[in-house]
C-alpha cells in the first residue's frame, strides 16, 4: 500500500482513538444494539443467531457512520488545515484514500465490541450456533461500513460544515437503505428489480444469512471506489475553482 | 480586464469541471459495467449455513434461468398478536424461511419479482390483489355456467319426479301393511324425499354462492349439483333394480302394483340419462382457480402463497400445507412437532407447471376394467379412480394424464401440444361379469404384443406389478418381456413378507415393506428421508446375464440388514392360515422391488415396480393424525411413494433437472432457557456496563492525554 496513504491512514484513525465524541459514538451504537439485541435476539427459545441483529446494525450504522464521517474534510476545510495538508507531498487521492481508510479500520474496531453477542448466543445455544452466517455478517457489516463511510467522504468533501455533512450523508444513506428498499417492497415487475439491485440493505442481508454471493462484493467494493472517485475530483475541484 | 479574468474563469471552471463530469462518467461507466457483467457471469452464491439452508437445488436454478414471463409472487402471511411467544417465534422463522426463499429466487432470475403481505395490515394491496385476480380469471367459469344454467333446466324435472314418486310410495305404504314394513321402499322413499328437499333448495344456495361474495363461487356450486345428481341418480339406479328384481317378491301387492313396479325404470330412465350426461359435463370440470385463491385469501391467518404468470391468466396458490410440512417431533415429546420446509419444491414445481413450454404426458395403459385415473359413472354409483393421487401428483409436475384402454384401441390417445410421453402399465385383472360368465379384460396375446412394440418403438415405460400368484388365476403377463427384454427376474407369485418375532416361537409376517433409504440413482437420489411403504410387493432379481446394451440399476433393495425379510413362495398358507415362515423354496434378501432399466445403444428407458398398491390412493394419499399443541395435525403416512413415482416419471422422460428435492428438516438452534434474573442482568450489562465501559475507555484516553 502506498506509504503515504498508509500514515494519514492511521492519523486518522488515531484522531479517532484521541477524539471523545468517537467513543461518545461507540457507546450509542453499543446501547442501541444491545437494546435490540436483548429485545429480539437474546430471548430464550428463539433461533440462535445473529442475522436480526446483523440487520438492525445495518440500519444504526445509517445514523452512526455520519457521525464518524462529518468531521473528515469538513473540519480540515473549517479549521483551514487543508491547506497546509495540501502543501506538503500527498496528492488528493491519497489523502481521501488515507482518511476513509482510517475512519473504516475505526469502524471496524466499533465492531469488535459487539462479539460479545456472538459468544452470549453461542454460550447459551450450547455452542451449537451455525458460525456461517456470523461471519458471513460481519463481512456484509466490513463492506457496507466501506458504502456508508465513503458516502460520508463525499459529503464531507462538498462542505466545510459538519452538520450539513452529516445531514446530507443521513440523507443520501437512507434513500440508499430505508426508502429503495421500502419502495422496492411495495413495487412489482422491472421496477422492483431495479430499485432491489441498486439497494444495499437487500445486498447486505444475503451476507447476514450466511450466503457469499461475488455479486454483492463486487458491488461494495466497486461502488465505494466509485463514491471516493467522485470525493477526489471534489477536493481537486478547489484548484480550480 | 475585469471582463478578460472573468471570461478565463468561466472558461477554467468549464474546461475544468467538463474533464471532472467526464471522467466521473467514465468511471462510473465502468462500475455499471462491471455489476452487470458480474450479475451474468458471477457464480452461484457460496452457502455458508452448516445445513446449506439457502442452498438451491440446480432443477430450480435451470427452470428460474430460463423462465419465458416473468412472475410475480405473493406471499400471504399473518402473525397473530394472540399467540404465545412460542409460536410466535415460529411463526417469525417461517416468515423468514419464506421471504428468504423468494429473495433467493428473485436473486438468480431477475423475472421474478415477488411481495411478502399481512392480509390484515395490507388490506388495500389485498384488494388490489383480488381484483386483479377477478380480471385475469374473467372467463375461467364458463362452462360451470353452463352447467348452472342447465341445472336450473333440469331442477324443476327432479322435483317434480321425486315428489310424485315419494307420495306414490307414501300412498301405497298407507295402503298396504308389507310395503310400510319393507325395509327397502322405505328406504326409497326416504332417498327421494331427501333428494326432493335438496332439491328444493339447492337453486337458493346455488344463487346465494355465485353472487353472495366478492368472488362468485361456481366451483362450490357445481358440486352441489354434482351431487345432488349423483344421489338421484344412483338412487333411480338403486329403486329400478329393487323394484323389479326384490320388490316383485314382496307379499301382498296386487299385479297393478307390481307391473307399475316393473315400469318405473322407463319412467326413470329420461332423467337418469339427462343427469347422466350432466354428470359427465361436472366430472371434466376442474376446480377454479379463482376460488381457491380467494378461500385462501379470506381466512384471517392466512398463509399462502400465489404465483402468478405476469399478463397471462395463469396463477397457481400454494397453501400452508404445501409449504411447510408438519410432522410429529422426532424427540418423541407428543406436546412439540417438527416443521418440515418444503418452499422450494412446491415453489419449483408451481412455477414449472405455469411456464414450461413443453407439456408431456403420462398414459395409463390398462386393459379393460375400470379406469385408472377417472371416476366411472357407468355402475350403480360413482367408483373412484384407484390412482387419482399419482395423477393429480403428476398434474401438479406439468404432465397431462390420460388413460389407454387397450381393449378399445390398439393406438395410443391424441393428445395435443404434448411432446413426450411416458407409459406406466397398470395391472389389468380378467373379471367376470356374473358367475359363469366369461372372463373380461385382462392383458392377452393381443395386448401384451402392443406394449412391447411400444417397448421397440423406444417409448419409455413403467410397470407396476401387482401380486399375482397361480392360485389367484393367470400369471403376471409381462413377467417374460421383462425377461427377454431387460434382464429382469419378476416372481409375481411370490411376496415379500417381514417376520416380526413376537417371542422365541412365534414369528408373525407383515406383508407392508417401509423404505427410507434407496440405492443411489438420480431418480431416489433426492428422496432419501422420505418414507414410502410398500404392500404386497413382489420381489425383483436382476440376472446375471443382461440382454446386450441393457443396464440395470437397482432403485430399492431389501437387505438382510433391513430386518427379516425374505419373498415367501407358500401363498395358500399365507392367505389361508395367516401363517409364513421362511424356508428353502423361498427367495431371501437382497432382492429388489424396483429397478430401472437403460438401454445404451437405443438410449430407452423403463422402470419396474415389484408392486401396484403403493400408487393406488389407499397408499400413496393415506394421512395419519397425530396431535400437536395447536390440535389435530395430519401427515401423509407415505410421503415418498408419489415423489418416488414422480421422479420416475421426469427420470424416463429425460428430464432429470426436473426431479423434486425433498423438504428440509428444520434446522433449528435455541437459545436455551435464561432464569428472569438471568436474563435482567444481562439486559443491565448490554444496556448500561457495556456502552460505559466505552465513554470510560474515551474517559481514561483523555485524561491520559492531559497529562
Amino acid at each position: 500500500m502506498n506509504n503515504r496513504v498508509w500514515v494519514l491512514a492511521k492519523r486518522e484513525l488515531a484522531s479517532f482513538f484521541f477524539s471523545p465524541i468517537a467513543y461518545v459514538v461507540a457507546a450509542v451504537f453499543l446501547a442501541v444494539s444491545g437494546i435490540f439485541f436483548a429485545g429480539e435476539v437474546f430471548r430464550p427459545g428463539h433461533e440462535a443467531q445473529m442475522r436480526d441483529l446483523f440487520d438492525r446494525q445495518a440500519f444504526i450504522l445509517v445514523f452512526i457512520v455520519p457521525m464518524l464521517t462529518m468531521r473528515l474534510l469538513a473540519e480540515e476545510f473549517r479549521s483551514g488545515t487543508i491547506e497546509s495538508l495540501m502543501t506538503v507531498n500527498v496528492r488528493d487521492y491519497e489523502v481521501i484514500f488515507g482518511k476513509f481508510l482510517g475512519t473504516w479500520l475505526f469502524f471496524a474496531a466499533l465492531l469488535v465490541p459487539t462479539l460479545i453477542y456472538a459468544f452470549m448466543v453461542l454460550g447459551y445455544s450450547g455452542w451449537a450456533v451455525d458460525p456461517g452466517p456470523v461471519v458471513g455478517g460481519y463481512l456484509g457489516l466490513l463492506l457496507l461500513g466501506g458504502f456508508y463511510i465513503a458516502v460520508g467522504t463525499l459529503t464531507s468533501s462538498m462542505t466545510r460544515n459538519q452538520v450539513i455533512s452529516a445531514v446530507l450523508a443521513f440523507l443520501i444513506l437512507s434513500v440508499f437503505t430505508f426508502l429503495l428498499w421500502g419502495v422496492a417492497s411495495r413495487l412489482t415487475g422491472n421496477w422492483q428489480t431495479i430499485l432491489r439491485t441498486i439497494n444495499v440493505y437487500e445486498r447486505f442481508m444475503d451476507f447476514s444469512r450466511g450466503l457469499l454471493d461475488l455479486r454483492h462484493i463486487i458491488f461494495f467494493l466497486s461502488v465505494t471506489a466509485g463514491i471516493l472517485f467522485v470525493a477526489v475530483k471534489i477536493l481537486e475541484s478547489r484548484r480550480w475553482r | 480586464m475585469a471582463i478578460n479574468h472573468q471570461t478565463n474563469q468561466f472558461r477554467r471552471r468549464l474546461i475544468f469541471g467538463g474533464n471532472v463530469v467526464f471522467s466521473v462518467a467514465i468511471v462510473w461507466t465502468i462500475i455499471v459495467l462491471v455489476n452487470l457483467a458480474t450479475e451474468r457471469l458471477s457464480p452461484d452464491p457460496t452457502d455458508l449455513t452448516r445445513s446449506g439452508q439457502f442452498s438451491i437445488s440446480p432443477r430450480t436454478v435451470n427452470l428460474l434461468k430460463d423462465l419465458p414471463n416473468d412472475i410475480t409472487i405473493t406471499a400471504l402471511f399473518r402473525i397473530s398478536d394472540e399467540v404465545d411467544e412460542a409460536t410466535r417465534s415460529q411463526a417469525e422463522l417461517q416468515k423468514r424461511q419464506i421471504d428468504d426463499l423468494l429473495r433467493r429466487y428473485s436473486t438468480i432470475s431477475g423475472k421474478v419479482h415477488y411481495k411478502v403481505l399481512d392480509p390484515i395490515r395490507d388490506n388495500a394491496e389485498k384488494t388490489r390483489l383480488i381484483q386483479t385476480l377477478k380480471e385475469t380469471y374473467a372467463g375461467e367459469a364458463t362452462k360451470h355456467k353452463e352447467v348452472i344454467d342447465e341445472f336450473k333446466k333440469l331442477d324443476p324435472k327432479i322435483l317434480t319426479l321425486m315428489d310424485r314418486e315419494r307420495n306414490a310410495f307414501k300412498e301405497l305404504a298407507e295402503n298396504n301393511e308389507k310395503v310400510n314394513n319393507d325395509r327397502n321402499i322405505v328406504a326409497i322413499y326416504y332417498r327421494f324425499t331427501k333428494n326432493y328437499t335438496d332439491a328444493k333448495t339447492a337453486i337458493d344456495d346455488i344463487n346465494e354462492l355465485v353472487s353472495g361474495e366478492d368472488v362468485p363461487r361456481y366451483s362450490e356450486a357445481v358440486a352441489i349439483i354434482q351431487k345432488l345428481y349423483e344421489n338421484v341418480k344412483n338412487d333411480l339406479l338403486a329403486a329400478s333394480e329393487y323394484l323389479t328384481g326384490e320388490g316383485q317378491k314382496i307379499e301382498g301387492l296386487s299385479e297393478q302394483t307390481l307391473a307399475s313396479f316393473r315400469e318405473k325404470p322407463k319412467q326413470y330412465a329420461e332423467l337418469s340419462d339427462l343427469i347422466g350426461k350432466q354428470l359427465m359435463l361436472c366430472v371434466d370440470l376442474p376446480k377454479l382457480e379463482l376460488e381457491d385463491i380467494y378461500n385462501q385469501l379470506k381466512q384471517k391467518n392466512a398463509r399462502t402463497v400465489i404465483v402468478q404468470v405476469d399478463n397471462t391468466p395463469k396463477s397457481k396458490v400454494l397453501s400452508y400445507s404445501d409449504i411447510w410440512q408438519i410432522t410429529p417431533s422426532q424427540t418423541g415429546d407428543i406436546s412439540k412437532v417438527d416443521y418440515h420446509f418444503n418452499g422450494e419444491a412446491a415453489l419449483s414445481s408451481a412455477i414449472l407447471a405455469l411456464t414450461a413450454k413443453e407439456k408431456s404426458a403420462a398414459i395409463f395403459i390398462h386393459a379393460g376394467g375400470p379406469d385408472p385415473v377417472k371416476p366411472g359413472y357407468s355402475a350403480m354409483r360413482v367408483s373412484q379412480a384407484p390412482y387419482n393421487a399419482l395423477k393429480e401428483k403428476l398434474e401438479e409436475a406439468n404432465f397431462v394424464v390420460e388413460s389407454w384402454d387397450l381393449l378399445r384401441g390398439s393406438t395410443p390417445p391424441e393428445i395435443p401440444d404434448v411432446t413426450r410421453k411416458v407409459y406406466v402399465v397398470v395391472p389389468s385383472v380378467p373379471q367376470k361379469a356374473q358367475p359363469g360368465a366369461p372372463t373380461v379384460g385382462g392383458y392377452k396375446e393381443a395386448e401384451i404384443a402392443i406394449v412391447e412394440k411400444l417397448i421397440t418403438d423406444g417409448n419409455r415405460v413403467m410397470f407396476l406389478v401387482n401380486f399375482q400368484p397361480a392360485i389367484m388365476g393367470s400369471p403376471y403377463p409381462f413377467a417374460d418381456l421383462f425377461e427377454k427384454k431387460f434382464g429382469v427376474k419378476l416372481e409375481a407369485e411370490k411376496v415379500v413378507l417381514q417376520g416380526i418375532e413376537l417371542n422365541d416361537k412365534v414369528t408373525v409376517p407383515n406383508n407392508q415393506v417401509a423404505v427410507s433409504r434407496y440405492n443411489d440413482h438420480e431418480i431416489t437420489r433426492p428422496i432419501q428421508s422420505l418414507v414410502s411403504s410398500f404392500i404386497w410387493a413382489s420381489p425383483l432379481t436382476i440376472m446375471e446375464t443382461l440382454p446386450e446394451g441393457i443396464g440395470v440399476a437397482p432403485l430399492i433393495t431389501i437387505t438382510p440388514e433391513m430386518g427379516n425379510y425374505w419373498a415367501e413362495n407358500n401363498i395358500y398358507m399365507l392367505l389361508q392360515r395367516r401363517h409364513a415362515q421362511k424356508d428353502d423354496d423361498d427367495t431371501p434378501a437382497p432382492f429388489q422391488i424396483a429397478v430401472a432399466v437403460e438401454d445404451s445403444k437405443t438410449k430407452n428407458k423403463c422402470v419396474i415396480f415389484g408392486n401396484e398398491l403403493f400408487a393406488t390412493d389407499g397408499m400413496a394419499n393415506k394421512v395419519d393424525y397425530f396431535m400437536t399443541p395447536q390440535g389435530i395435525g395430519a401427515q401423509y403416512a407415505f410421503p415418498g411413494n408419489l415423489e418416488l413415482l414422480t421422479n420416475v416419471a421426469f427420470w424416463l422422460n429425460d428430464n432429470s433437472n426436473l426431479i423434486s428435492v425433498g423438504p428440509r428438516k428444520a434446522d433449528v438452534v435455541r437459545i436455551k432457557d435464561i432464569s428472569d434474573r438471568g436474563l435482567m442482568t444481562w439486559k443491565v450489562f448490554l444496556w448500561g456496563v457495556w456502552p460505559m465501559g466505552a465513554l470510560v475507555a474515551g474517559a481514561v484516553v483523555y485524561l491520559f492525554r492531559r497529562r
